[in-house]
């Protein structure tokens, strides 16, 4: 893994969080165990500079509070589950939409596709044969997250600041 | 003066936030239509007039480049204030947008982010009761 690739993923992740959905990054939970945990994700991929795929997850029961503090709902039992998935696509268009040209810089051009949801809900070990470039964890106020980068290209962090 | 507006973005919740926005100004808003794609933004322009268009880039069948050149062909439209509100980052394709008139709004946003642009682009502010 790449101590700066993970760096600026972390900071691009936790600042959407907070500021998408009102969700804090914490201290990490050394105890936690994610074998228990039902994950919903969801991915997008781009194309541009270089090419991969952002995927996003977190614990299943933190899927109606994201989408309801998203769209200011009182009750996250009001928001319709296809809204709640709608949500966690867009979370993971953000992160990757504001990931880029953190990567890359702002003069760089990328087509950002329209995001899936994971099949199985966490992410993968591996999406199109390749590793991940970065895959970190996030222990947020309201339960764990990951978030990953795959790209078959060696990536550099060339923007000085997010 | 109430402001019809037309929302045009793929994903529900994002139609969802900036309503909930509009709501949180003190801006006079009218008719608020919702479209899902660019071609459904055209279809509602032929069919109601808006003052303010928010739109989204990146979306299925027409995206939000495209509609934007239509809707700028169009000379009843051709000066109506367009927002992006978008995750793009490329200032280059920021460019050519703010180049056709668009004002963007990076995501995520804040309500005063969206009420400050309604209100620098349109002129149009809270009207005190009488």
């Amino acid at each position: 893994m790449n101590p700066p690739l993970n760096d600026t993923l972390r900071q691009v992740a936790e600042e959407t969080f907070e500021s998408l959905a009102f969700m804090f990054a914490m201290p990490e939970d050394e105890d936690a165990d994610d074998e228990q945990i039902a994950w919903v994700g969801a991915s997008v991929e781009f194309v541009g500079p270089f090419t991969g795929t952002v995927a996003i997850a977190l614990a299943e029961p933190m899927l109606s509070e994201l989408t309801a503090n998203m769209v200011g709902a009182d009750d996250p039992s009001d928001v319709p589950p296809e809204q709640q998935t709608d949500g966690l696509k867009e979370l993971a268009n953000v992160v990757c939409g504001n990931l880029l040209p953190a990567l890359a810089g702002a003069e760089a051009l990328f087509d950002v596709r329209a995001p899936v949801l994971l099949d199985r809900g966490e992410i993968p070990e591996h999406v199109d044969g390749l590793n991940p470039a970065s895959r970190i964890r996030l222990c947020l106020d309201s339960g764990p997250a990951e978030v990953a980068l795959f790209t078959p290209e060696p990536i550099v962090v060339v923007a000085e600041t997010l | 003066m109430a402001l019809n507006i037309l929302v045009v973005d793929d994903s529900s919740v994002v139609r969802a936030m900036i309503v909930k926005c509009l709501g949180l100004t003190d801006i006079p808003i009218g008719e608020v239509h919702q479209a899902g794609d660019g071609q459904q933004g055209l279809n509602v322009l032929g069919e109601h007039w808006v003052d303010l268009i928010f739109a989204d880039i990146n979306m299925p069948v027409m995206n939000g480049e495209e509609m934007i050149q239509h809707i700028r062909a169009q000379a009843q439209y051709d000066n109506v204030p367009i927002i992006v509100v978008s995750t793009e980052g490329s200032q280059t394709r920021i460019e050519r947008l703010e180049k056709q008139g668009v004002r963007f709004i990076h995501k995520p946003f804040a309500p005063e982010t969206v009420r400050d642009v309604i209100r620098e682009i349109t002129g149009v502010c809270h009207e005190p009761s009488a």
